[in-house]
């Protein structure tokens, strides 16, 4: 996938969508991820926010 | 609801070490499952991901969108698939706090699934139903304060980047109106552009094209900078809100082949 994310008509493609390829490996994906884990329920925690 | 598209061609796996197509196992089938409609951010990437698959493996790719449940539907169909690694999850990641927004998940998103990879950031904007006068983002907060029972945010699905967003929003701004949530975007941007609810934030995938149509008034975007792509949008943080700062990440995951200990388990 990164090399596809490097091929000029896919991100053409997708910057038309305001989506900017990322090229990055696959553990470096693993930690933008789990990162995101804590943020995002600290965030609906903040909010008062309940599942439904 | 379920759509299934059959990807026929030539195409590697996302996890694996990319394969000749002559390695392939034969009869193979890679499944993506999208948990959203079709037209969706996640469902075009997920298709774009079946292409590049199909192109570097030569298997034969089915993308099925499962939408429904704020994605908890067709995540759970992921988890339930054979931990072969064949059946892939196209996401935006709301599926790993989907535990913490909708009651009926039972699953462990870390402990069950794992990431594959993030392929595009893919920032959120934000827009306001056409019959409303406000010009700016300040004026519509000034309006929905001063009269909140006239204002609903739409949410495409709980815990979604766009509803993440949208609750950042409204706690930096104190704000106290309805959230109505949807199945997915299509209903709810129908639902703006007819005036029934006034505020929407979510993929610029989607929202783009009303807005550049002004069938929309966009109030801004979420990332921290304004995008070089469409640098006319101000962003939500330089309305007042430093700080504001939503880019969420597209990808694919995959069920583990064996079920991680979860964070609980492992303090135990």
């Amino acid at each position: 996938m990164r090399e596809t994310m490097r091929d000029p008509a896919i991100v053409e493609r997708l910057n038309k969508s305001l989506l900017e390829p990322v090229v990055e490996t696959i553990d470096e994906s693993k930690v933008f991820i789990a990162a995101e884990v804590p943020k995002s329920v600290a965030l609906l925690k903040k909010a008062g926010f309940e599942a439904q | 609801m379920k759509r299934r598209t059959f990807l026929a061609g030539s195409a590697a796996a996302l996890a694996a070490p990319v394969l000749a197509q002559s390695q392939w196992p034969r009869g193979q089938t890679i499944r993506i499952i999208v948990p959203f409609p079709a037209g969706a951010a996640n469902d075009a990437m997920g298709r774009l991901a079946g292409q590049v698959l199909q192109e570097k493996l030569g298997a034969t790719v089915v993308v099925e969108n499962r939408p429904g449940g704020s994605a908890s539907i067709g995540t759970t169909a992921v988890l339930h698939a054979a931990p072969d690694g064949y059946t892939l999850l196209a996401s935006a990641f709301n599926h790993i706090i989907l535990n913490h927004a909708v009651k009926a998940v039972t699953f462990d998103p870390q402990a069950d699934f794992e990431t594959i990879g993030r392929t595009a950031r893919a920032p959120l904007l934000m827009v306001m139903a056409p019959d409303r006068l406000q010009k700016n983002l300040a004026e519509v907060i000034a309006a929905a304060k001063s009269a909140p029972n006239n204002w609903t945010f739409a949410i495409p699905a709980l815990g979604a980047p766009s509803h993440l967003a949208t609750v950042d929003l409204m706690s930096r701004a104190g704000l106290d109106i309805t959230t109505s949530p949807y199945r997915g975007t299509a209903p709810a941007l129908t639902d703006v552009l007819g005036g029934h609810v006034q505020l929407l934030i979510d993929a610029s995938f989607a929202l783009i094209p009303v807005s550049r149509a002004g069938k929309v008034k966009t109030l801004g975007i979420t990332t921290k900078d304004r995008s070089p792509l469409a640098p006319d949008i101000p962003t939500i943080a330089e309305q007042g809100f430093a700080g504001y700062d939503s880019s969420p990440g597209t990808g694919c995951g995959r069920r583990r082949a064996h079920r991680a200990r979860s964070a609980s388990e492992s303090t135990r």
